[in-house]
């Protein structure tokens, strides 16, 4: 799932303009963000308070298990990195 | 035959590593709006642009090597805006998105609940995936 301070209108229209099937969840008023630890005071274009860049793997439990917050925005977490924390998850990447 | 008149080799020196500095940039921005999903490393680390404007600015130091008195003007502009590419390039990559740490949040805790609406107007509570693996990914918004 992703996670942006944007209103829904905005996510809606993202997910229309690039095919995401995924959900997009809206936290305007970044208090999901917060609890995470992720807000970027005034980073938003306009000065306005956004989410750090940033992935959190959360395993079967509800345990965080892999994170990856990046200082330099341009840069994301590799695709096999991602996999790869995947597949190290408590019981495999599918286990129920 | 007549004798060949016209751009010196600093000059052509100089073109040159400017054409492969601008070349490294543009591709750059390339890499990211366009080839992002397939090319994970190279939007992350620039290795291929690098070269290209590391190659663009051996040139043009080639070309300031052989400079000739009173044929300066061409190519000295042609070195300079290389520069100024190569220090762009540099800003873009590695000064302008650079943000404040955040540490986010522990591994091995657990990750705390929510409740959030999704595009479709619905609610999402982390809860409801209790079973199944979840990726957050955070963004910092679309604009």
């Amino acid at each position: 799932m992703a996670v942006a301070v944007d209103p829904v209108e905005t996510s809606a229209e993202l997910t229309r303009t690039a095919s995401l099937d995924y959900p997009i969840l809206s936290d305007p008023d970044l208090s999901m963000i917060d609890a995470y630890g992720l807000r970027h005071r005034g980073g938003g274009p306009d000065g306005h308070d956004v989410a750090h860049s940033a992935s959190v793997l959360i395993d079967r439990d509800g345990i965080v298990r892999w994170t990856f917050v990046t200082r330099n925005i341009r840069v994301r977490p590799l695709p096999g990195d991602v996999l790869a924390a995947v597949d190290a998850l408590p019981g495999g990447p599918n286990a129920r | 035959m007549p004798p060949r008149v016209g751009i010196s080799r600093p000059t052509r020196l100089a073109a040159v590593g400017l054409v492969l500095g601008v070349g490294g940039l543009l591709a750059y921005f390339y890499v990211v709006f366009h080839l992002g999903a397939w090319l994970p490393r190279v939007r992350n680390d620039a290795v291929p642009n690098w070269l290209l404007v590391a190659a663009g600015l051996f040139l043009s130091l080639r070309a300031a090597m052989h400079l000739a008195p009173g044929r300066r003007l061409v190519p000295g502009v042609l070195i300079g805006l290389n520069v100024l590419v190569a220090g762009a390039f540099v800003a873009i990559l590695y000064v302008e998105p650079v943000v404040p740490l955040a540490e986010g949040p522990t591994v091995g805790v657990a990750a705390p609940d929510f409740a959030l609406a999704d595009q479709h107007g619905g609610t999402v509570h982390l809860a409801d995936f209790r079973g199944a693996p979840v990726l957050l990914v955070f963004y910092r918004g679309h604009w």
